[in-house]
């Protein structure tokens, strides 16, 4: 990063690998970034991308069966041998997470604003009665309505944004320095989630907060992240500042998930850009690079050969013949 | 005029609530009075967020619920009033895709079984010529008779939802109802089941009702457009118009919710002095009054007392709005 600030978050050469039928299936591969204070990283991916189990990773949340290699640094603290209780530490209390069902996350027999005093009480921050004072605070700044009886509904009681928020409140009630933000709205409306976007923004400006968005929906990335990842079978495809990689995306997959998309740049019942081809399994991707098959212009080496991060125009790309230019059809 | 592929009128469903023991009974109106027509080979998207109704629209129009009120006509007939064994048959004409294909296919059946389904109801006793309209189904949607013996779980989710579109095209249907075809996809693998979809539409004049949340793939594919919500009709027109410029706040608010990223640019002179964009606070639905009132930002206090009725304000737009935008 530009500034001499250590980086808030460091991964270097992230692997994660499970074991399947005896042979060793590599979920995550070589995954590096770091993230200053502050900062906003966006990954993108679609399924098989390896963009969860990277997020999972980073809060000590994979499966057993999961190893680990690489480094992963959390505030100048290495979090590869990090233990449960170690864990338990900076969940929840400097790091806040959101998912994207929050029906999963939140106990269905507790009352929501019990739910967000106890990471205060349990991580010796408040007593119970301030805690509860500050719960009610937070249910009113994420904007649910009629905060004072909605304290003391249980989540099925709420529709899916409020649950969301609720979330969202209880992964800022003990005042993280990051929140990672796994999918956050992918499950709800569309006028709602552009609220639950506009949340966030705000929310991470006021605390001060690094983020990292997970999110298969490019607009979410794009309104929420300054930087953005685009992972492809666990690996990273292209990385940049977010403008620069949607205006002049160098990877070929990057520029063929932003042709994709049907919109103004398509003539009406036009066919799409499509990628050609599905997303392998973990499996099943070639030894090189992950996309060769899928791209238009794989040779023999892109299928043997995992190409190294190159700098094209404003983005680095991981590509053996990289070019900058608009994504097709775009003008 | 000649008769519309498909008539929907005074569609109305409701649905009892669970309740307690001493409570008095519960009535979910889910569908309140929707209407509207699709002539051959055109395709109408219907756009709201959930508890709209769009679902319970789909599975009315498909026969597979019964309206409290209102008829569905396809060519004319009136499919509730058709004795059961009519129905079977007439199903040949209107089939379905629904969102998750991983759902909606059975895994223990082979694809041909499961392509097979709706043929053997519609047309049974097919004999020798029942493979060969399977495998003819499975070639317009990309995949050869070798996926025959395959089953579900051995296809990705792209190439399973090519298997449903196959089933639903066995039967060589006028109407196919599609709920969210594309929701549960890859955005690399979307592009290539909507352009699959706008193939066989000119291919083979298919009508659709394209149901979805993701306004710039109805744009793309809709001639026309419904936006319904809370169970009615609040604004139908072309789907160019209608999301250029929208005269119902509801499709206003929807159009401004999409990220930068994807926006049509909404016609400024379209829609000159808006009050700013309600924050990011919820805002609770109103008991009485038009449905999307409490959320509005152009709301009067009429608009809390009355509901406004759907009402033509041009030749291809009609809105229910005691104020339309433009």
């Amino acid at each position: 990063m530009s500034n001499a600030a250590p980086p808030l978050v460091a991964v270097d050469r992230l692997t994660v690998a499970f074991d399947d039928r005896r042979l060793p299936v590599e979920v995550v591969r070589d995954v590096s970034f770091t993230l200053a204070p502050g900062g906003t990283l966006g990954i993108v991916g679609e399924s098989g991308s390896g963009k969860s189990m990277t997020a999972r990773a980073l809060i000590g949340l994979l499966p057993e069966s999961a190893r680990l290699s690489g480094s992963l640094a959390f505030d100048g603290r290495d979090l590869v041998s990090a233990r449960e209780r170690d864990w338990e530490g900076l969940r929840g209390r400097q790091i806040g997470m959101v998912f994207q069902e929050p029906m999963t996350a939140l106990n269905p027999a507790h009352r929501v604003g019990d739910q967000i005093a106890e990471g205060l009480v349990l991580h010796g921050l408040m007593d119970r009665r301030s805690a509860r004072a500050e719960a009610l605070r937070l249910i009113e700044r994420v904007g649910i309505a009629r905060a004072r009886e909605r304290i003391g509904a249980f989540p099925h009681e709420l529709s899916g944004g409020q649950r969301q928020r609720v979330m969202i409140a209880m992964a800022l009630a003990c005042k993280p320095s990051l929140l990672i933000a796994d999918e956050p709205t992918s499950a709800l409306d569309v006028t709602i989630q552009a609220q639950i976007v506009e949340l966030i923004a705000e929310l991470k400006a006021e605390y001060g907060l690094a983020l990292i968005v997970i999110s298969h929906d490019l607009g979410v990335i794009a309104d929420l992240a300054e930087r953005t990842l685009v992972l492809y079978g666990g690996r990273v495809m292209e990385e940049g500042e977010t403008a620069a990689l949607f205006r002049a995306p160098a990877h070929p997959y990057t520029r063929g998930l932003l042709a994709a998309r049907p919109g103004r740049h398509k003539p009406k019942g036009e066919h799409l850009d499509a990628i050609p081809g599905n997303v392998p399994s973990a499996a099943d991707f070639p030894p090189g690079c992950p996309f060769f098959g899928r791209c238009g212009d794989g040779t023999e080496r892109c299928r043997l050969e995992v190409p190294p991060p190159v700098t094209v125009g404003d983005t680095i790309a991981r590509c053996w013949f990289p070019r900058a230019r608009p994504p097709r059809g775009l003008p | 005029m000649t008769t519309p592929l498909l008539e929907v009128a005074g569609l109305t469903r409701r649905f009892h609530l669970a309740h307690g023991l001493l409570q008095p009974p519960r009535l979910l109106t889910a569908l309140d009075d929707v209407g509207f027509t699709l002539a051959h080979g055109r395709s109408l998207g219907v756009v709201g967020g959930s508890g709209s109704g769009k679902s319970t629209l789909a599975r009315l129009v498909m026969a597979l619920d019964k309206p409290d009120a209102g008829t569905v006509r396809l060519d004319g007939e009136d499919l509730n009033a058709l004795p059961p064994a009519e129905l079977r048959r007439r199903r040949r004409k209107f089939q379905m895709v629904f969102q998750d294909p991983r759902g909606s296919l059975d895994p223990r059946m082979r694809v041909e079984a499961i392509v097979a389904e709706p043929l053997d109801v519609a047309e049974p006793g097919l004999g020798l010529a029942r493979r060969e309209r399977i495998a003819s189904a499975l070639e317009a949607v990309g995949l050869d008779r070798s996926v025959l013996r395959l089953f579900p779980h051995q296809f990705s989710g792209g190439q399973r939802q090519r298997i449903a579109i196959a089933r639903a095209l066995v039967t060589a249907p006028a109407l196919v109802v599609a709920d969210e075809p594309v929701s549960a996809l890859d955005v690399s693998v979307q592009a290539q089941v909507l352009n699959l979809m706008m193939d066989l539409q000119r291919e083979r004049g298919l009508a659709y009702l394209f149901i979805s949340h993701d306004l710039a793939v109805v744009e793309h594919i809709a001639d026309e457009v419904i936006v319904m919500h809370r169970g009615r009709i609040v604004e139908h027109g072309s789907a160019e118009a209608l999301f250029r410029a929208p005269t119902h706040p509801y499709t206003l608010s929807l159009v401004e919710a999409i990220s930068p990223f994807d926006r049509m640019p909404v016609d400024a002179a379209a829609a000159p002095d808006r009050p700013p964009r309600p924050s990011a606070r919820e805002t609770p639905p109103l008991a009485e009054g038009c449905s999307f009132a409490g959320a509005c930002r152009f709301a009067t206090s009429r608009c809390h007392r009355e509901a406004p009725q759907l009402t033509a304000i041009s030749d291809d737009r009609r809105v229910a709005c005691f104020t339309p935008l433009g």
